[in-house]
């Protein structure tokens, strides 16, 4: 024969009949104690950043030439041809080019077909 | 309630309110923390020891929940949910302390004895206390902690479903599932049980 459950207010009365724990002796000055300890923190630092070592001069007077050549590559981007300040030197490079081309033998070449040079 | 007649015991300080002794313990004033310590151990104290099953480590677990209050009192936004707060914070502590536990006695109820009594202390009264407290132990950990809060603690429902962050519908629910349990793991002793009552009455 199935045995006859508990009621809920039986439970009740029961539950009234729990065990009460007393507070263990000592609790507040253990409690104290432990307040009085450092907090341990659980954050890591990080390593603190080490200042980049210092540059001697002479690296930066290597950047100069460097610069230069920068600057003018842009001035070169920006007009697609030399400024007019260097009009003069293409004069120069043109009559050079002009007669490099006398140098090269034209006229030897019409001499050439002329039969006057073999 | 022990609690109060702690508070009451410390002259000059039970008539301030939690949240004045709050405010203080932020400014680190030791002495209003004390009252704060004295005025809710024994109920921390109390839960801890219920939702570890009686474990010796429930005093160092209640201890990390007011240590966690003096380290960051902030965390309390309102003063008035000061004892939900505490009290959530050392049912969360009890877990993790559960789960620290190793696995194979994470279900054992160890801590609580039952020692099976002979014919003539069925009718003692410590006997039917480690018996109802045997029966506690053995429920699962939420329908444990809502016994605790509800029955135990006399927490109105609201305050004791804020505290396990539930409606007070699944409140209800997990309390009577946890007493349902409770009624069929005490049927098997009830007449000694019932005996014993009625000789207290």
């Amino acid at each position: 024969m199935a045995e006859k459950q508990v009621t809920d207010t039986e439970l009740d009365a029961l539950l009234k009949m729990a065990a009460q724990p007393a507070l263990p002796r000592g609790f507040a000055d253990r409690l104290q104690a432990k307040l009085e300890q450092p907090v341990a923190s659980n954050v890591v630092a990080f390593p603190s950043r080490k200042p980049p070592p210092a540059k001697p001069a002479a690296v930066w007077l290597s950047a100069i030439p460097l610069a230069a050549s920068l600057a003018i590559g842009l001035l070169l981007g920006a007009h697609g041809t030399f400024p007019n300040s260097f009009s003069g030197l293409d004069t120069l490079l043109v009559s050079d080019a002009t007669d490099t081309v006398f140098d090269i033998g034209i006229e030897d070449t019409e001499s050439f077909i002329n039969g006057e040079i073999s | 309630m022990s609690a109060d007649a702690t508070a009451a015991a410390s002259p000059g300080l039970h008539h301030e309110s939690d949240a004045d002794l709050l405010h203080a313990a932020a400014r680190r004033d030791a002495k209003a923390f004390g009252s704060l310590v004295a005025k809710y151990h024994l109920l921390v104290y109390r839960v801890v020891w219920r939702l570890t099953n009686g474990s010796a480590e429930a005093e160092d677990i209640a201890q990390e929940a007011f240590l966690k209050l003096w380290n960051n009192p902030a965390q309390v936004r309102d003063a008035s949910t000061l004892r939900g707060w505490l009290m959530r914070v050392a049912h969360n502590l009890a877990m993790d302390w559960f789960r620290r536990k190793p696995v194979r006695d994470i279900n054992s109820v160890d801590e609580v004895s039952d020692d099976r009594p002979s014919a003539e202390d069925r009718m003692n009264i410590d006997w039917v206390a480690r018996r109802i407290d045997r029966a506690v132990a053995e429920l699962p950990e939420r329908q444990k902690q809502a016994l605790i809060l509800a029955h135990f603690e006399q927490l109105a429902q609201a305050e004791a479903a804020a505290i396990m962050d539930l409606s007070v519908n699944a409140f209800e629910s997990l309390l009577a599932r946890a007493r349902r349990a409770l009624k069929e793991q005490l049927t098997a002793d009830k007449q000694e049980l019932l005996s014993a009552l009625t000789e207290k009455e």
